[in-house]
């Protein structure tokens, strides 16, 4: 005898992402586009979510309506939240503290446990939207200093900056492409010391292979912390002998 | 114009891991299987490396073999380091200082990332081989606190801890299976607070799946941050349009172990 179990009004929806309010493009390998996971996901727009008050500067009323989208999901079955923007890390604590299933607010999670596992004197490298208006603060813990990470900001690409955190609806893939390669080049050539790096952007995750291959330095993005995540959420669902996701 | 890099004798195994010096069973499923995983890796074994010398007490001699173990399998092409056994991570700071790849002896790494994505009232339970001798202070810090986790140990089973801190060389599937079950359920009901499972042992890898059913929670093993890391390493060789490793089709081949200084 097997008892099925409800709870939820519906059901098998792995993850719930929480999406700024705006409209510029998120292609296939975005955080933003149901065609990234080989599982089902959830998008919730969070309502006046957008660049200004989240990675320009930390609107706090915003935690309101974040903690309402995360609820909204969670009562729809999601088994653990993300966001669509990195800097959304600012509100981890709250949205942790406001569901009872798991949150991955941000890309930058990996940082800690990327930092402990690559050589004690080396730092991990941080591509982020803007450098400027990043708090490390956010994603650095007790044993974890500033000495420990090197940050290359993307304000200084204004093609890049002008698409995603100036919300523009449509873009060139080689510019953004080109921005993204030749920030990661900076990054290491200012840093020879970075021996990995983590990806703060979304919208950055379809550019990240391209950066592996031409720099050869293991990449860690959002998409990475969310398959990491399901592969926890999910491992019932793995056959047991073979170290896959078995229900495809 | 696509030049091709070498620089070891061997390429594309992605992954090396230091095996315990034993003679256990070790499945489909286990880190120390080669079936387990969907890309190439890479074994060694530890000389000496026995239960005895590193769960039951931390035998610090063994330290210069375990470097020797990681700086072979570095140079054999390998880009990133695990081991067979989750107590290794009282070596953790020493092995990553000894090569130039990353190091990451114990899925225990992930216990201070769990505790950061749960309710901050609920607790990382953690499952080990045995209770008695793991020592916290080796996976606590990084903002993980002791009064956030849960400790089960298997010391007390009969046939989970005879199977692989004890040496045989066989066991039987059923019972190991329950003895995992019954240390999950075990966990839960003595810590119901407990909102994720991280398991230290690689043995366990290969039960996870069927403790996860039964509890309902998620459960990070050995295997889950084995896949992580492999994710990062070999993003390149994946679709950018497609979360799902693709073997290479995005165009250009991939640059293993390029060094930054190459730009």
């Amino acid at each position: 005898m097997t008892t099925m179990y409800g709870g939820t009004a519906s059901q098998g929806v792995v993850v719930g992402v929480l999406m700024n309010d705006t409209k510029l493009p998120r292609i296939p390998g975005d955080s933003g586009n149901g065609f990234t996971y080989d599982f089902p996901v959830a998008f919730y727009t969070v309502k006046g979510a957008r660049a200004p008050r989240i990675i320009e500067s930390t609107d706090y009323t915003l935690v309101e309506k974040f903690v309402e989208g995360a609820r909204f999901l969670e009562a729809q079955g999601c088994k653990c939240i993300t966001s669509s923007c990195g800097f959304v890390i600012a509100f981890q604590k709250h949205l942790t503290e406001a569901v009872n299933i798991p949150v991955i607010t941000s890309g930058l999670l990996q940082v800690p446990m990327v930092a402990r596992m690559i050589q004690p004197d080396k730092k991990v490298g941080i591509l982020t939207a803007n450098s400027k208006t990043l708090d490390p603060r956010h994603f650095l813990v007790p044993g974890l200093d500033e000495s420990r990470i090197a940050i290359q900001g993307m304000q200084e690409f204004p093609t890049f900056y002008s698409t995603f955190p100036g919300n523009s609806i449509s873009y060139q893939y080689e510019d953004i492409q080109k921005d993204m390669v030749d920030a990661a080049r900076k990054l290491l050539r200012e840093h020879p010391d970075v021996q990995a790096i983590v990806c703060e952007g979304t919208n950055m995750a379809p550019f990240t292979p391209l950066i592996n291959q031409v720099t050869g330095v293991p990449i860690f993005d959002i998409i990475t912390l969310i398959r990491f995540t399901v592969s926890g959420l999910l491992r019932g669902m793995t056959n047991p002998f073979k170290n896959r996701l078995e229900y495809r | 114009m696509t030049i091709m890099k070498g620089g070891t004798a061997s390429q594309g195994t992605p992954i090396g891991i230091l095996m315990a010096d034993g003679k256990i069973a070790r499945i489909p499923g286990d880190v120390g299987n080669g079936f387990t995983y969907d890309f190439p890796v890479r074994f060694y074994t530890v000389k000496g490396a026995t239960a005895a010398r590193m769960i039951e007490t931390t035998d610090y001699s063994l330290l210069e073999p375990f470097i020797e173990g990681a700086r072979y399998l570095e140079a054999q092409g390998c880009q990133a380091i695990t081991t067979s056994c989750g107590f290794l991570i009282a070596f953790q700071e020493q092995l990553a200082a000894s090569v130039n790849i990353p190091v990451f002896t114990s899925a225990l790494l992930q216990a201070p990332f769990v505790a950061q994505i749960l309710p901050p009232n609920k607790k990382v339970g953690i499952l080990t081989a045995n209770s008695k001798t793991l020592d916290h202070k080796h996976f606590l810090g990084y903002g993980l606190t002791e009064d956030r986790i849960a400790v089960q140990g298997m010391e007390e089973t009969k046939a989970f801890y005879p199977a692989f801190p004890g040496g045989s060389t066989s066991y039987v599937y059923e019972d190991v299976e329950a003895d995992m079950i019954w240390a999950g359920r075990k966990l839960v009901s003595e810590h119901p607070d407990v909102g994720a499972i991280v398991c230290e042992g690689t043995n366990m890898a290969p039960f996870t799946p069927a403790v996860s059913r039964d509890t309902g929670l998620p459960i990070f093993d050995i295997i889950t941050l084995i896949r992580l890391v492999a994710s990062g390493l070999m993003r390149g060789l994946t679709s950018p349009f497609k979360n799902q490793l693709t073997g290479g089709d995005t165009g250009s081949p991939p640059a293993w172990g390029r060094k930054p200084s190459d730009l």
